[in-house]
């Protein structure tokens, strides 16, 4: 108890003997000074006008004093920092994770992973939650991104050979992260539940069933999906991958890899150190640049910027698709993985799903996590490791090309007049037919062979396009098409567009059609 | 440099912050408009899983086939049916429950109205069960512009010791395919429906429809499989396609449906 009322009788007497601003700013102080693990006001305010830091440093006490910054090293080498070297692309990996967890936290709160309530828990979200879309929009357009930078960040590090001693394991982490981040992004697709994710996911976890012998890819398959298909155990599975399981792995591998970085120094321009040394560590004190503030300005402004881009993109450019409710029964006429798979789609095309689909794959990150250990050339500079050069750039041109193969384009093509119909009311999203303004829909035939001359409004415009489409097709002969359209309920119309052909040498009209119904409200112009 | 940096970010946050208030301030509209779109959406659905599973009943705009199943599109369905049976919750809640269990017993009508959730062991997903409620509900803006069905007479079965074309014309009449319900036959008091082709004469007809197939073949896959050609005249106007149920390939045994041809065949 004395102790307390010591306490207040030393405050009284100090604020007699000082006064009361005297008082506060003393307490003020002490304050920022826990607040930021060692700078004092002074300290804080020298660092925000950019005057040289003192001696000794105080600046240097955040790192060693505080938990966040110990993670960061106290100063770089100036010809590190220099963009073109890093693209700074290690940071914008990280805050894109970041950004992911907070939106994903958010997203979370809003959504069950139960085939009941999954994909019309999306609806929901999208219609009655505020900023709701661009929460989704958001963690959709930042995780695309993040795979993006990941992977320039790892041709990056490749090509200025950073993986070479001392910095094989940071490496090697590099890799388990870039395969969280591709199982982050996975996991992700399938959990909208809608047509889009359930065939993208199916055909993944299929290539996981065809790892040879058998018994094993059973086992995976079985246990990833929770039963021989995908279903409610499936999602439950890929849920707790997405939202607990790869999380944390992430947060624990980008620990280890920035560890690492803080251990080693980022490694200079190989230009700027004899074959063979590292001289990260050595920094010489007129080249060093200091965390704070000038790293962290830095860094703090990429991280606006990118924030930015983000909520801008999201709000006003980007939306993350949406098909209809996941069918088993009915595969869409061109399924394709995500884009980031779409090497493994094209890799398909070239041979069996063992070979292809599971055992390149393998072959490739396996590769991937041993270059450091296998490359025993110790010059980091281009002109003396041509090989590693021409292997990175190849590597680089066969994802492009693989991608490009992967593609529905290159692809397994119905039959014409399906086709047809695919291009004109595809199975999922919009089409020249839906975008039209519900007005437009005059119920009657129209027939591409008659269309009344100079048909006006946007239809006649769309039956005129559908004429030429049709008739340019060769495997279409005599080919026309016919829409109708009728009156079906207060404000809906049903809309039927037929494909008629006769084969050559056949006395019968042969015809493919599709019904589609319209509502007054369905509002695709919007999308 | 530094100080550049500053201003830079400074001024893309404060960017940021006017990003999101604008998108702010459109949220209530954006949010109601997707709200909106979402329900249109949920009846163009409800739509094809109607035409798809309900149509062959109900009939093709929900009018009911009489003594087959009730109309769903009539006045009486959205302002009397409730009260009729003392149901105190919503229409939709009554709609969803009788669609997702169906009705195992009823005394008035031919058919059963089947379980439809796969909750019960049917084919649609809780989703689909209520997209094709709000379907049905879509009718209420009309409910009345078309005639109420009447209840007709029910047909007696045959013993089994009938001639083929006997047992047929019994099958023909049975409330269970309900032939009757949209096929006019002349002759016959109780076939007197006007949805599909009138039969009358169909024996003589059925060979000169299609090239290369015989009176006998053509019947079979009118029944079997409606949609392969299309009747060219129905008594109100050009005959359309999925109008006529594709089932009765599943639902008529193959010494019924073999009756059933020899039957129409006799109609010369
Ligand atoms: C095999 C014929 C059949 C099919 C197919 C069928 N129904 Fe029914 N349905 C009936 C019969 C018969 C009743 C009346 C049962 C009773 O009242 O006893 C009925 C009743 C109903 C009712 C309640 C009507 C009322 O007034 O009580 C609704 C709603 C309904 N059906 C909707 C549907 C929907 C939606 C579908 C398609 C998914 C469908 N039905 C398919 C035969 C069918
Ligand atoms: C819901 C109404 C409906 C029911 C029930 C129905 N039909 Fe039809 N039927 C049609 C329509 C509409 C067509 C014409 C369109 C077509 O060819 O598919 C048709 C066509 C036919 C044709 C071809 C007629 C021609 O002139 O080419 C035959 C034969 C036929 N039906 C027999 C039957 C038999 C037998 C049953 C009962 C097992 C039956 N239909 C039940 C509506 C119906
Ligand atoms: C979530 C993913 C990742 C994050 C957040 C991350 C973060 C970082 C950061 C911040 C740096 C500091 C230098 C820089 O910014 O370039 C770095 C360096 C490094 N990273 Fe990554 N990284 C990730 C993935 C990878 C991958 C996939 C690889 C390679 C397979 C990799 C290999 C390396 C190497 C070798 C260095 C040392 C570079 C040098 O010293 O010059 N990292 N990483």
């Amino acid at each position: 108890m004395s102790v307390y009322v010591d306490l207040v009788k030393g405050i009284v007497q100090d604020v007699r003997k000082n006064g009361v601003r005297s008082f506060v700013a003393t307490q003020a102080d002490q304050a920022i000074t826990r607040f930021t693990a060692g700078l004092s006001w002074n300290d804080v305010r020298s660092l925000l006008r950019g005057d040289p830091p003192g001696r000794p440093n105080p600046r240097l006490k955040p790192h060693t004093e505080g938990f966040w910054l110990h993670i960061k090293p106290t100063f770089y080498h100036k010809s590190v920092t220099k963009i073109g070297h890093t693209f700074r692309l290690g940071w914008l990996s990280t805050f894109l994770f970041l950004v992911e967890l907070i939106t994903g936290i958010i997203l979370m709160t809003y959504y069950a992973p139960t085939p009941e309530r999954a994909y019309a828990d999306m609806l929901r979200l999208l219609s009655n939650v505020p900023f709701g879309k661009l929460m989704r929009d958001i963690h959709r357009l930042a995780a695309e991104a993040m795979v993006i930078t990941v992977t320039l960040h790892m041709f990056r590090t490749y090509f200025t050979g950073s993986y070479k001693a001392p910095r094989q394991f940071t490496w090697f982490t590099g890799v388990i992260l870039l395969i969280v981040t591709l199982g982050l992004s996975y996991t992700g697709y399938l959990l909208p539940w809608d047509q889009l994710a359930f065939w993208a996911v199916t055909i993944g976890a299929s290539m996981v069933e065809a790892a040879p012998p058998p018994i094993v890819g059973q086992t995976l398959n079985l246990l990833l999906r929770g039963a021989p298909d995908i279903g409610a155990n499936g999602l439950l599975r890929f849920y707790l991958l997405h939202v607990i399981f790869l999380p944390v792995l992430g947060i624990v591998f980008i620990s280890v890899h920035y560890y690492k970085v803080v251990h080693h120094g980022i490694s200079l321009p190989s230009s700027e150190e004899a074959v063979g040394e590292d001289t990260a560590r050595r920094v010489p004190a007129e080249k060093r640049v200091y965390f704070l503030p000038d790293i962290l300005v830095d860094e703090l402004m990429l991280a606006a910027i990118v924030t930015f881009g983000m909520i801008a993109g999201s709000a006003f450019i980007y939306g993350a698709p949406l098909e209809s409710h996941s069918n088993p029964l009915s595969t869409p006429l061109h399924t394709v993985a995500p884009w980031y798979f779409l090497w493994i789609q094209g890799l398909l095309k070239l041979g069996d799903k063992m070979l292809m689909g599971v055992i390149v794959p393998t072959i490739v990150f396996g590769l991937l996590f041993v270059v450091p250990y296998i490359d025993f050339n110790p010059s980091r500079r281009a002109k003396d490791r041509r090989l590693a050069v021409l292997a990175g750039l190849a590597g680089a041109l066969a994802l492009v090309v693989l991608t490009f193969m992967g593609t529905a384009k290159f692809g397994v093509v119905g039959a014409p007049a399906q086709e047809v119909i695919q291009e004109v009311i595809p199975e999922e999203g919009v089409g020249v037919v839906r975008a039209l303004p519900y007005d437009e829909f005059a119920p009657g035939a129209y027939d591409t062979f008659s269309l009344p001359e100079g048909m006006p409004g946007r239809l006649g415009h769309v039956m005129e396009e559908i004429k030429k489409r049709v008739e340019r097709d060769s495997g279409l002969p005599a080919g026309h098409a016919v829409m109708v359209i009728e009156e079906w309920q207060q404000d809906l119309r049903k809309i039927t567009l037929r494909v008629l052909w006769t084969p050559s040498g056949a006395s019968q009209e042969q015809q493919f059609s599709k019904t589609i119904y319209i509502h007054h409200d369905a509002n695709y112009s919007a999308h | 440099m530094k100080l550049i940096q500053i201003l830079v970010g400074t001024l893309v946050v404060i960017a940021t912050v006017a990003a999101l208030l604008i998108a702010g301030l459109g949220e209530p509209v954006r949010m109601a408009e997707t709200e909106r779109a979402q329900q249109a959406r949920s009846i163009q659905t409800g739509a094809s899983v109607y035409e798809t599973y309900c149509t062959g009943c109900h009939g093709l705009k929900g009018e009911g086939i009489p003594t087959v199943a009730p109309a769903l599109n009539s006045p009486q369905f959205f302002t009397q049916r409730l009260k009729e049976i003392g149901y105190t919750g919503s229409l939709r809640s009554f709609i969803e429950s009788t669609v997702a269990a169906g009705r195992p017993s009823n005394t008035q009508y031919s058919a059963k109205m089947p379980t439809w959730s796969q909750q019960f062991g049917g084919p649609l997903r809780p989703d689909q069960v209520r997209d094709v409620t709000s379907f049905i509900l879509n009718w209420e803006k009309t409910a009345g512009t078309q005639p109420l069905p009447t209840p007709g007479p029910t047909a007696t079965p045959l013993p089994s010791t009938a001639s083929p074309e006997e047992q047929g014309k019994a099958v023909f009449l049975a409330d269970k395919t309900a032939c009757k319900a949209c096929h006019t036959i002349d002759t016959e008091p109780s076939a007197k429906g006007l949805v599909g082709p009138n039969l009358t004469h169909i024996g003589t007809e059925a060979g000169t429809l299609v090239a290369g197939q015989s009176a006998g073949d053509y019947i079979r896959a009118s029944i079997v499989n409606p949609n392969a050609f299309i009747a060219p005249k129905c008594p109100t106007g050009p005959c359309t396609a999925n109008v006529m149920p594709p089932t009765f390939g599943q639902q008529l045994s193959q010494q019924e449906l073999d009756n059933l041809v020899a039957y129409l065949l006799s109609l010369k």
